[in-house]
């Protein structure tokens, strides 16, 4: 077991770390690309880029979305993301695996609020799995990764804030610290690959939507009827 | 186009894991990523990339020299594709160069700091003007599409320069080729008698005119079947058969050098060095020779390939040995290159390939017209499920596959990387033994460096008999113990804490809470008790003793800083107190006085 863990916080983790960094970038990268690609195709290429920033700010405060007749899923959803974000980053263990391993940490955050970070995390992941699977339209646009991702966070979460409180804990440490170590690595490892990236994507969302705007709908199609081509490739 | 992609994506995965070893390797330094030491300063990167990068470029010129000096036009078809490999293998040979050189920033130096005496100088100098050639020979492929007024007129300007840049090109080609055989003319103690040869210019130089004939082959061979274009048969026979009489001319004379020399003996001793040598002159002329010279075999592309493929893996070999391999008997090292300079090295090869794809896939590269983009469309345009990229344009969907490989690639290389590839290069162990016992003793902690002549009497009475002035009291009851029983090392920290002693001494008792009070932080040295709450004898009041935590004592300091530690201090302030004329207390020779003898490592017991 303890040569388990050793290759989840070793090799593995490298390994997911740089999935997740690298694989995000890329995300980034093609984003960019398209985006420019898009960009020489459409006839109006003026964009209002600081009105188009500010409303993606604009969307990420959660106030605005209190009033909708869904409000309480903004609510579990604004508990969810604060602890997932900070928790990881600023848990006091955490930064000192990152100094031991690069000789450098930053702030922790006090022992308590990660607690409470934690608990809020795990709890609201449950509920946003509930409420899910309660009413028929999100079963409808659900999808396999929506129903894995929140327990597999919650695991995470769990397992980390039992390692914290040995007291507590009713498992064994090394169990406990294995599932810890592996949930973990495996949620760096499909950040790139599942919605999870749309942390980084997020910048990106109002541009592209913007210039979807201006694409005419079945143009594609359109030219290819114009030149004859039909069932050919473009 | 399946191959294309696969081959293109396998390129990419290198380029991705041999970045993140060059970024390691260019951020922690040559000894953290490379297995080079002071006695093999030249490696795997100086024979494969440099000596071996030189002469695979070597079918620019001999292309060239064919097409425009001996007018053979049939040849004028791969001259483009010769010349971009050329250019290509000359740009990966300084990029190598650059991750091979410790102080990367300084490759200028030549140019200004003139060493007309030195082969390396001469090297450095003909590599950077023929790149400068080749770029010059290959700039009207990528000029001409171009409908800029300027860029056409440069365009004819450089159509019409092409004779002289050839011969320029031909020229510098001669010079270095060979001159990088005259770098190992001044180490006859260290080459192996059989590569060892005042003849070793010559026989680079018609190594480096087979090879070119072989790589030439090799990547026309190869592009046409990732292009799924026709093979140049014909063209590549004609190449083939004067292949095979370049070969056999290598493979003739370096058998007479051999013999001239008297070394025929050493040919067939059955050591490590005389089979490998016996390996490579088949792999690299011999047998590619016997092939080239059968008319059926040479007719085929399949035969082609093999000879062409024996003999370019030959001739690196041939590169490796004289570079590195076959110093081994001499020097005695035992070099073995790690596995990140080889992937350095295969990533700056796949980088070079991937814009040889790219130049065929953009120019007009095979004189039959851009490569036709319909044929490697790699999908529609629409969302991708591998990538999770909506694409706007079939290409970037090759982008984004090809980019995922070089994720996975570096990610593969970061886990895989030791971990003093990571930090810095970890200091090697060096236990100390501990001194004798007497009025007078000698102070040797690793038996091989400076020894102290210590008068362990005279300090006992100018403590007064107190032992524990200078000593710890690690146990109940002990009176003195011992500096290296906690500093175990000469540099390195010791851990003197034993955890299991502890949990058998306390289970019966207060527990894991007796040092870990408070069980919700961190099961750690920094939140735990400290030792001296608990070994309040440990260091007595009085003592000369600092260390630099006190209230941490688990790791001990190296046996050297420790010494140190405690004589310097004494010293030091007892000697502010005296008469600074009369006294040298304060000075590292008054105890390192390079007189006393040092202990003979293999006999400790002697002195």
């Amino acid at each position: 077991m303890d040569a388990l863990i050793e290759f989840g916080r070793g090799p593995l983790f490298r390994f997911a770390v740089a999935i997740a960094l690298l694989g995000i970038s890329r995300h980034a990268i093609l984003s960019v690309i398209g985006f420019i690609r898009l960009r020489a195709r459409v006839g109006d290429k003026r964009l209002a880029y600081g009105a188009i920033a500010l409303n993606t700010l604009r969307r990420l405060n959660p106030l605005k979305y209190l009033v909708s007749s869904r409000w309480y899923y903004t609510v579990l959803s604004v508990a969810f993301h604060v602890g997932l974000i900070l928790v990881p980053i600023f848990y006091l263990g955490h930064i000192r695996l990152w100094r031991s391993g690069l000789g450098f940490g930053w702030p922790a955050l006090p022992g308590p609020v990660a607690d409470v970070l934690s608990l809020i995390t795990i709890v609201s992941a449950m509920l946003l799995l509930a409420a899910r699977a309660w009413w028929k339209e999100s079963r409808a646009i659900s999808k396999a990764q929506d129903w894995l991702l929140p327990p597999l966070i919650a695991i995470a979460f769990l397992s980390g804030y039992l390692l914290a409180h040995p007291a507590q804990n009713p498992f064994d440490f090394s169990i406990t610290m294995f599932v810890h170590v592996w949930v973990g690595d495996l949620l760096l490892l499909i950040t790139p690959f599942t919605k999870i990236v749309h942390c980084t994507l997020l910048p990106f969302s109002q541009l592209v939507a913007e210039m979807a705007w201006r694409m005419v709908p079945g143009a594609g199609r359109d030219a290819v009827k114009t030149l004859g081509k039909e069932g050919q490739a473009i | 186009m399946k191959r294309l992609l696969a081959f293109k994506s396998a390129l990419w995965f290198v380029v991705g894991a041999a970045a993140v070893i060059a970024t390691l390797r260019f951020w922690n330094g040559l000894g953290a990523t490379t297995a080079l030491t002071d006695l093999t300063p030249w490696g795997f990167w100086i024979g494969f990339d440099v000596t071996g990068g030189v002469a695979l470029a070597a079918g620019g010129f001999v292309t060239a020299f064919a097409v425009y000096v001996l007018h053979l036009d049939r040849y004028h078809a791969i001259v483009r594709p010769a010349v971009l490999t050329a250019f290509l293998g000359y740009l990966a040979v300084v990029v190598a160069l650059l991750f091979d050189l410790g102080l990367p920033w300084n490759i200028w130096h030549m140019i200004i700091f003139w060493n007309p005496k030195s082969p390396l100088f001469e090297v450095g100098w003909c590599v950077m003007l023929y790149t400068a050639v080749l770029s010059l020979e290959f700039g009207p492929v990528v000029l001409e599409p171009s409908r800029h007024p300027t860029l056409q007129k440069l365009y004819r300007l450089l159509k019409k320069a092409t004779i002289p840049l050839v011969i320029l090109g031909i020229m510098l080609s001669t010079l270095h080729q060979s001159s990088l055989g005259s770098l190992f003319l001044i180490m006859p103690h260290r080459l192996h008698p059989l590569w060892y040869t005042p003849m070793l210019p010559v026989l680079f130089f018609i190594s480096a005119i087979g090879l070119a004939l072989m790589m030439v082959t090799t990547e026309s061979l190869v592009s046409s079947y990732l292009y799924e274009l026709e093979p140049e048969t014909e063209l590549l026979q004609g190449l083939g058969k004067v292949g095979a009489w370049v070969l056999s001319s290598y493979a003739l004379v370096k058998l007479v050098d051999v013999a001239l020399r008297g070394r025929l003996d050493q040919l067939f001793a059955g050591t490590f060095s005389s089979n490998l040598f016996v390996a490579e002159m088949l792999v690299s002329a011999i047998i590619p020779a016997a092939l080239l010279f059968i008319p059926a075999i040479r007719k085929k592309p399949s035969g082609l390939a093999v000879a062409a493929f024996l003999a370019v893996g030959g001739f690196v070999l041939n590169r490796l040995n004289v570079s590195g391999i076959a110093t081994i008997e001499s020097t005695g090292t035992r070099y073995v290159p790690s596995w990140m300079e080889v992937v350095v090295s295969l990533g700056v090869v796949a980088g070079a390939a991937l814009v040889y794809f790219f130049v065929a896939e953009h120019f007009n590269l095979f004189h039959v017209g851009r490569i036709d983009k319909e044929r490697f469309r790699y999908q529609l345009p629409g969302f991708d499920p591998r990538s999770g990229v909506i694409n706007a344009d079939p290409y970037t969907g090759g982008f984004a596959s090809y980019s995922i490989m070089a994720v996975l690639g570096g990610a593969l290389a970061l886990a895989l990387v030791p971990a003093s590839a990571l930090g810095e290069t970890p200091i090697p162990p060096r236990p100390v033994t501990a001194p004798g016992f007497g009025e007078e003793i000698i102070i040797d902690g690793d038996r091989a460096a400076e020894a102290v002549l210590f008068n362990h009497q005279e300090h006992v009475d100018m403590e007064d008999g107190n032992c524990a002035s200078c000593h710890h009291l690690l146990r109940p009851r002990e009176q003195a113990t011992g500096c290296s029983r906690c500093h175990r090392d000469m540099n390195l920290k010791t851990s003197i804490f034993d955890h299991t002693l502890h949990i058998a001494r306390l289970k019966k008792g207060p527990g894991c809470v007796a040092c870990h009070s408070d069980i919700d932080r961190p099961k750690d040295l920094a939140h735990s008790k400290p030792c001296l709450e608990c070994h309040t004898g440990m260091i007595p009041e009085g003592a000369a003793i600092r260390p630099r935590d006190r209230s941490r004592l688990a790791l001990a300091p190296g046996y050297t800083t420790a010494m140190h530690g405690l004589c310097i201090g004494c010293h030091e302030k007892v000697s502010k107190d005296m008469d600074s004329k009369v006294n040298r207390l304060d000075q590292c020779a008054t105890c390192h006085t390079g007189k006393e003898r040092a202990l003979d490592p293999m006999n400790p017991d002697v002195r």
